[in-house]
């Protein structure tokens, strides 16, 4: 038997990769993959000699950064393959590949690409089948589950072969008529066999499906190595983490396990960033904002994860392109519909989801929609087991959400419409509540509608995104508090990028939103001059407010980059906002800068230094309830760090940061100077600082998932006239917060996953006695040491089961997600007697499985 | 009616072994009535004379000193009244040591003069400038004046704060303004009942008086105040008003026996409760409140039942 080596035909990343434009990548959104890089001369690796002899075949799996002059710049094996010679062997001849350069931006430019490098024992040559023998079977090969097209596939009988094309179609010559054996192979797939009748004269006609080794689609994944701004960026394919633990079929809810990131309580979907608010981090979908970013801020997120590519998380220090945002950004990247028709549905506990995609013309389209059970099974069972509660509970939680794409060719580029939106109602109802003034009602909803175009315009691209859309948000809470809000909002964003000379680039564009903002709010009054403070009363007079006003906020952004050395890379930008709301008008200008220098093939260092601004909420800035004179709210962030590659396809992050906050929004007892109360100031300020570990290993066989730490302390301080007592601890400051995610890929298609976090217990204050507040009869309590104390560690261990079951024309996932399996009774707050003597901890979630089935066509 | 009850069961499924609010175990302040004898309103003009009165729980019939009452004048806008500053409210004799602070005479009751002086004066012009520029604050055209009460025995202490509403002279108003806020009257309690035939209005139960035994093991509380609840005015965005009735409330406190369904966080309340007597002597206290500071109570020492 003859042996020698060979390759899959061509680079498996080109060619199974997502629209290039589109590639699930870490390169910034403003960023085209023009072209993938394309192996023009291939140097065949020697077949180790024990392994030839062992009859041993496989594949090695490699991670391979291509730079910009087609020159191999780094090798790392992520998965050496069944032999312990087959790594070394392929190491040394795919440092030796010459490619055609990838482009990003229309300029070549270094990429990561995955490979896989295929040992194969060579058969003997068969001879040939005569060009002019009968034709005996055609068809197509496919895969099964999937129902793609298998190219390069062999067909062989009786010593004729064929090879399949792109479409998996063959012809197979020479076979003589009668009972044969058909054997069908594919480096990617399993072999089969079957017995085939071949009848004289006839040309038999055959379908063939064949079983993917590993039903893993991360093989094929592009990413870009383009030089980016952002100093800190955490990037997810969906792929990556929909089998995460504990992320219940949600793949955002990984978000919350990054570093940098708070644990937030119960598991609610809070995004504390880096010690801010959860309302100073901004969530985009394709560059469009959106208000919110789970159903009812607990549930599942409002985009369903089958139509999302890529999830961006920006920590801090995100480039001139974001603003609005002192905290994080998050971005959502959708993916490109596929021009075959496939489909998904799933189902768990919560609700169902289904999307659908296909051909539409020229181009291709997707369709999802969710809806939340829980109404209909409440409405179900309340009745039967509590009907007092039934009759409350007029509307269970209820969401749903929806997404569409549609991508077609366009005047020489890639155009998109799109439309996507969220509804989520929750009320409860008593008899003797009042006409509109239920016992507490929240509905929150948006919907966004919108254009694309990105088009290379020569050296230059344009990426155009235009967005109309609707937000409302209401929550009434008895006769004592009601918001009424209607917001519709335009959107405009559009960028140029391109490069103006060797090493240096530029991106430059706008980003404006028109807001028409319409709200009726009634509450309790806020504190008139000389009266005592509402803090604790309860009064069941309210005052009132409506209005309604535009809202323009434009921002101007440009950045530049500059790579004088090819292991250093300079980004400068600007970031010039503006916004006139009520009639007044704020400017502020924000420069974001930041270096990454490439120490070592394998080690960079990055640092960052950035201005960031926000604006007041609407509430805040109501002549009634607020104060219209606020100013905007301001950050410095900055972070020092270092990637480290590690062999296995493992990355080391450890960034340092720092953030300071000033201006911020505070409640004061001030007044005007005409001794009218203010009610917020601009007095307020924070600072934060921290370390950030994380230890990544992506997608590949067998083992994957991340660790990360921080260790972090964040502090604010009010205004004077509420805050006397100097800096104090954030209220979801954590000191240490531990993340341990891994996944495992056994065999048979299953995976076994589990999350174990450990995280310092959120800051308390004391209690040091109690008073009767006697105009409510209640009992509050008297505060000692302002966040003082900590509530105890928070320990929890979750665990996945996903198992895999492929059919010849779909699958079927099963999964199992059971949060804290241990049933560790873990404190989230306090109950407290009622003389403020003695506390108890308020548990979190106990042990909750959760049962999810998801099937794909 | 008692729909409160499913609450209290959610509340009392968050077990945490703690004492229950309605039992009262030692000294503690139930409530503080404001009253102006005059016209038997719970707000005060200045100058007006206004009594303020202590609901004083002392099961363990310890030694009690005389109740102490803290009275502070609207301090400068922008600053918080030292008889809200919970660090002074945790140690009384700061609280009298406040410059701010004024002493009222001691005891169970306490009658003085409603300050009309410049500090009252000033808080009451900034309220009515608020209202004439946002007509929304017009049915809440009224100054707070907080007011502390320390009852103390045998080295025991309990604080309440009671926040006395001070309405302008009428005259005084801008003509828009007149009438928006319609002064309190305290609510005044009728009788406590029994087992009600009708729990929601309390109606055709069996009175309870004291001196003698609770007659039977368990039974249903209720409340009947002797007038439905006052009117009151909320004002919309243009100040356009909407009369409101009050909504009456009820706590139940004793020193023994249970109140079954609220043995969990919060306070025994509800228009009708049920109710398991104690073996011994016990009493109880009821408390009815009008939500805008109006409140009126009413004691009812039970002695022990006949040994079986």
């Amino acid at each position: 038997m003859k042996i020698l080596a060979a390759i899959v035909p061509a680079l498996l990343a080109a060619q199974e990769a997502p629209p290039p434009a589109e590639a699930p990548s870490e390169e910034p959104p403003a960023a085209v993959l023009g072209r993938a890089p394309e192996l023009v001369e291939f140097v065949p690796a020697e077949y180790p000699p024990e392994a030839e002899a062992a009859g041993v075949q496989g594949s090695v799996l490699l991670s391979i950064v291509v730079d910009e002059e087609g020159g191999v710049r780094q090798a790392v094996v992520l998965d050496p393959g069944p032999h312990e010679a087959f790594a070394a062997a392929a190491l040394h001849a795919v440092q030796q590949f010459v490619f055609r350069p990838a482009e990003i931006d229309g300029a070549p430019a270094a990429v990561e690409i995955e490979y896989r490098y295929d040992f194969v024992l060579r058969r003997p040559e068969p001879p040939p089948a005569p060009a002019d023998a009968p034709i005996a079977l055609l068809g197509r090969v496919l895969e099964r589950g999937t129902r793609t097209p298998i190219a390069a596939a062999t067909v062989e009988s009786q010593g004729a072969v064929a090879e399949t094309d792109a479409e998996g179609r063959f012809t197979l010559r020479g076979v003589a008529p009668g009972e044969v054996f058909v054997r069908v192979l594919s480096t990617e797939h399993e072999p089969i066999a079957f017995e085939e009748t071949i009848e004289e004269g006839r040309a038999r006609e055959v379908e063939y499906r064949l079983r993917r080794r590993r039903y893993d689609p991360f093989e094929a994944v592009v990413r870009g190595e383009r030089p980016r701004e952002e100093v800190t960026v955490h990037s997810l394919s969906t792929e990556e983490v929909r089998t995460m633990s504990g992320t219940q079929g949600d793949t955002l809810r990984v978000v919350q396990n990054l570093p940098g990131v708070a644990r937030a309580p119960f598991g609610i979907g809070l995004l504390v960033v880096r010690g801010s608010e959860p309302n100073e981090t901004v969530v985009y979908v394709d560059g469009v904002p959106i208000p919110l970013l789970f159903h009812l801020g607990f549930f599942t997120s409002v985009v369903n994860s089958d139509v999302i590519d890529t999830i961006d998380f920006f920590p801090g220090n995100f480039g001139p392109r974001f603003g609005r945002a002192l905290g994080g950004t998050v971005e959502l990247k959708t993916r490109e519909p596929r021009r075959e028709w496939h489909g998904a549905a799933q189902v768990d506990v919560l609700d169902g989801r289904i999307e659908v995609e296909g051909p539409a013309g020229p181009g291709s389209f997707y369709g999802a929609f969710r809806r939340s059970w829980l109404d209909g099974a409440l409405a179900v069972v309340l009745p039967r087991v509590a009907p007092d509660a039934a009759n409350d509970l007029r509307v269970a939680p209820r969401y749903y959400d929806y997404q569409a794409k549609l991508s077609l060719p366009v005047l020489g580029g890639v155009g998109t419409v799109f439309a996507y939106g969220s509804d989520d109602l929750l009320t409860f109802v008593q008899d003797e509540d009042r006409p509109g003034r239920p016992t507490f009602h929240l509905s929150t909803l948006f919907h966004r509608g919108g254009l694309s175009w990105r088009k290379p315009l020569g050296a230059l691209t344009n990426d155009l995104v235009l967005a109309a859309g609707r937000d409302s948000f209401d929550v009434l809470q008895g006769s004592a508090f009601g918001l009424l809000t209607e917001i519709q909002t335009v959107s405009l964003r559009d960028a140029v990028s391109g490069q103006l000379a060797r090493g240096l680039t530029f991106e430059a564009g706008v980003d404006a939103l028109l807001r028409r903002l319409e709200y009726s709010v009634y509450a309790a009054p806020p504190e008139s001059p000389g009266t005592a403070g509402d803090e604790f009363t309860e009064t069941p007079t309210t005052v009132s407010e409506e209005d309604a006003g535009w809202w323009l906020a434009p921002a101007l952004h440009a950045r530049l980059d500059w790579s004088p050395a090819p292991s250093l890379r300079l980004s400068g930008g600007l970031r010039f906002d503006a916004e006139r709301r009520l009639g007044r008008t704020k400017t502020w200008l924000d420069p974001r800068l930041s270096l990454h220098w490439d120490l070592h093939p394998r080690t960079t260092l990055y640092a960052g230094a950035s201005l960031h601004g926000s604006t007041p909420e609407p509430a805040e800035t109501s002549p009634t309830f607020g104060n219209p004179g606020l100013d905007p709210e301001r950050a410095a962030h900055l972070a020092l760090g270092i990637r480290q590659e590690l062999p296995f396809g493992a990355r080391l992050e450890a960034t340092a940061f720092y953030k300071r906050l000033w201006s911020l929004v505070v409640p004061t007892l001030s007044v005007d100077g005409d001794g009218l109360p203010l009610r917020y100031s601009n007095e307020g300020r924070g600072r934060g600082f921290g370390l950030e570990l994380l230890l990544r290993r992506e997608l590949a066989k067998g083992l994957y998932g991340w660790l990360a730490w921080t260790w972090s302390r964040a502090e604010r301080i009010g205004d004077p006239s509420v805050s006397p007592h100097g800096w104090q601890l954030f209220p979801l400051d954590q000191t240490h917060v531990l993340a341990l995610l891994l996944s495992y890929r056994l065999p048979g298609d299953w995976v076994l996953g589990t999350r174990l976090r450990a995280v310092s217990g959120n800051p308390i204050t004391p209690f040091e006695g109690h008073f009767l507040d006697a105009d409510t009869g209640r009992v509050q309590c008297l505060p000692g040491a302002r966040l003082s104390e900590r509530l105890p560690t928070f320990f929890q261990a979750d665990a996945r089961l996903d198992r895999r079951f492929v059919f010849d024309a779909w699958m079927l996932t099963a999964y199992l997600d059971v949060l804290n399996v241990t049933n560790r009774e873990n404190a989230e707050f306090r109950f407290r007697s009622w003389d403020c003597s003695e506390t108890v901890p308020l548990p979190s979630i106990p042990i909750f499985p959760t049962f999810g089935l998801r099937a794909e066509w | 009616m008692r729909r409160l009850a499913p609450l209290a069961l959610l509340l009392a499924a968050c077990s945490t072994d703690f004492a229950p609010q309605y039992r009262v175990e030692d000294l503690r302040i139930l409530a503080v009535r404001s009253l102006v004898p005059a016209s038997g309103s719970a707000d005060a003009a200045p100058g007006e004379t206004l009594v303020l009165e202590a609901l004083v729980a002392n099961p363990l019939d310890r030694a009690l000193l005389p109740v102490r009452w803290f009275l502070c004048p609207p301090p400068p806008p922008g600053e918080i009244p030292a008889c809200l500053d919970p660090d002074l409210l945790g140690d009384p004799a700061a609280l009298a040591a406040h410059p701010s602070v004024v002493e009222l005479p001691s005891g169970p009751t306490t009658t003085f003069t409603v300050p009309g002086g410049p500090e009252v004066a000033a808080a009451i012009a900034l309220a009515v400038d608020l209202a004439t520029r946002n007509p929304s604050f017009a049915c809440r055209l009224y100054v707070e004046l907080p007011v502390v009460a320390v009852a103390e025995a045998e080295g025991e202490r309990d604080v309440a704060v009671k926040r006395v509403r001070i309405v302008p002279p009428a005259p005084s108003l801008p003509p828009a303004l007149a009438g928006a806020y319609l002064t309190n009257l305290n609510p005044s309690v009728e009788r406590i009942y029994r087992d009600p035939v009708d729990e929601d209005l309390c109606l055709q139960g069996t009175p309870l008086a004291g001196g003698s035994p609770f007659p039977v093991e368990a039974a249903v509380l209720c409340g009947l105040p002797s007038a439905p609840g006052g009117p009151y005015n909320e004002c919309g965005p243009a100040g356009e008003r909407t009369e409101v009735r009050e909504f009456h409330f009820w706590q139940w406190y004793v020193d023994g026996g249970e109140f079954p369904d609220f043995d969990g966080i919060g306070n025994a309340a509800g228009d009708a409760v049920d109710f398991e007597r104690p073996a011994g002597a016990f009493t109880l206290w009821a408390i009815l409140r009008d939500g805008r500071g109006g409140v009126d109570w009413r004691q009812i020492d039970f002695t022990a039942p006949p040994p079986p």
